[in-house]
């Protein structure tokens, strides 16, 4: 799942709980799945991060033209 | 008619000729003048001859000094005797004395001529062509017998085998000589592929130079068009065609070696502008080598300095690409915690812990008194379970 998909959907389950007219199985029901999207998100998030920190280093350790003759 | 006591022997003939001459008292210590001709040094004596317009007397010196200053065409006095040579029975006059005597007729007009077209020009340097470097095809005018022809010809093959000599047939003295030598300069300037003229005769007396000494000749030799190398008698024999030609060899052999081009020296010539140009090319090439080696060093300093400050671009881009992906992921994280501590604060369960319990009727929430009547049968559900009751009694405002 696409994350800006991820945090619009823990917006939603975020607003239904809220309801009081949900029930409380249905209300356990969307509490559980907030919780895994959200654990979902964070390890995407730091899986962007990773990647970021990656590249950082590989840029930072990209060599250089050597103009030495 | 024969007589034993005339019949005499050669020797005593030239002896008692010899005796007549010697006895002669008119001869004795005798003075003559006339003009000096045929001069010739044998090494050991000088032979020459006295003559006037109509007599010619051998002469023999065996003092070179009494000739000095005196020569061709020279009018002089000498003193001396008479000699018989009874060897070859001749007659010569032995020279005890030379004294200068006036000048020669011959000699004379000789120096009014010159004087005369050196005033008028036709010996001007300025006026003289250069011979051409390589010719082609030399025409000579001379005798076509005799030495010179041979010596030009010897001399030309000895430099180079491609030259070729055109040899128009003169008569070079005597009678009909000028219009000879006329003749062929004039035709072998007319030939188109004649490169220059050799007009050539061999030594002789100054009389027999006196074609060359003539002004028709001398005209004729300045108006052509082609350069002309006189080559008449020797050395020291100067006839005035030597001063209008466009150059004078002291001899038919020295002109040939004038105006024929030695192949080996050409060659020579020819293998040394090679090399000439080859250095000049090999330097300019050397040198532009080197020019271009400085011009690529030049522009890649430049080209270097430009990648540096592109390598510096890219760095700070990139670096501000990663400031703002990392101020993105922040700002999701942010977000996503917000998110989680709301809807952790929604938990049912934790709700539920702090003694808070959900009544529902039939499978839909209570959440207002109106919701339910007395007599209504509803569950009550608490963090460790579930209880059902029934409503005994409703207060409070109703909606």
């Amino acid at each position: 799942m696409n994350y800006d998909k991820t945090l619009k959907r823990l917006e939603e389950i975020s607003e239904k709980l809220q309801d009081n007219k949900v029930g409380l199985d249905e209300s356990m029901k969307l509490y559980e799945e907030g919780v895994a999207l959200a654990k979902e998100a964070y390890s995407e998030l730091s899986e962007v991060k990773g990647k970021v920190s990656v590249l950082k280093a590989d840029f930072d350790s990209f060599s250089k033209i050597d103009f030495e003759d | 008619m024969y007589n034993d006591e005339y019949n005499l022997s050669v020797t005593q003939v030239c002896d008692y000729i010899k005796g007549i001459f010697n006895a002669e008292e008119m001869l004795i210590g005798i003075s003559i003048f006339g003009e000096i001709t045929n001069l010739k040094n044998s090494g050991r004596a000088v032979y020459f001859d006295l003559k006037d317009e109509t007599s010619a007397l051998s002469c023999i010196c065996f003092d070179e000094g009494l000739l000095e200053g005196v020569g061709f065409g020279t009018q002089v006095l000498v003193k001396g005797r008479f000699n018989f040579y009874n060897k070859t029975g001749k007659l010569s006059f032995i020279v005890s004395k030379v004294s200068k005597y006036g000048m020669g007729e011959l000699f004379v007009k000789y120096l009014e001529t010159k004087e005369r077209l050196e005033k008028e020009g036709l010996f001007d340097v300025s006026h003289k062509k250069q011979l051409p470097a390589y010719a082609k095809t030399i025409g000579v005018v001379s005798s076509e017998t005799g030495a010179v022809i041979r010596d030009i010809i010897k001399v030309a093959r000895s430099k180079n085998v491609s030259s070729d000599i055109v040899l128009f047939p003169a008569k070079v003295q005597g009678v009909g000589a000028v219009a000879e030598i006329v003749r062929g300069i004039k035709y072998l300037d007319s030939c188109d592929d004649i490169d220059v003229i050799i007009v050539a005769r061999g030594g002789g007396s100054f009389e027999d130079y006196q074609p060359f000494n003539t002004e028709e000749l001398a005209r004729v030799v300045y108006e052509a068009k082609k350069p002309i190398v006189s080559a008449v008698g020797h050395e020291n024999d100067w006839t005035i065609i030597d001063f209008v030609a466009d150059a004078r060899a002291s001899t038919p052999s020295v002109a040939s070696e004038m105006v024929v081009f030695d192949e080996k020296g050409a060659c020579q010539e020819i293998a040394s502008h090679i090399r000439k140009i080859y250095s000049s090319v090999s330097f300019k090439v050397s040198q532009f080598v080197t020019e271009s080696q400085s011009l690529i060093k030049e522009q890649g300093i430049h080209l270097k300095n430009k990648i540096e400050k592109s390598e510096l671009l890219i760095a700070s881009l990139v670096g501000k690409l990663f400031d703002e992906v990392e101020d993105v992921v922040e700002r999701s994280e942010q977000a996503l915690q917000l998110m989680e501590t709301k809807i952790e604060t929604q938990n049912p369960k934790m709700i539920l812990s702090r003694g808070y319990a959900k009544i529902e009727k039939g499978n839909k929430a209570v959440l207002s008194v109106a919701d339910v009547s007395p007599g209504d049968e509803v569950s009550i559900r608490m963090t460790d379970g579930e209880m059902t009751t029934q409503i005994l009694r409703v207060e409070g405002s109703k909606r």
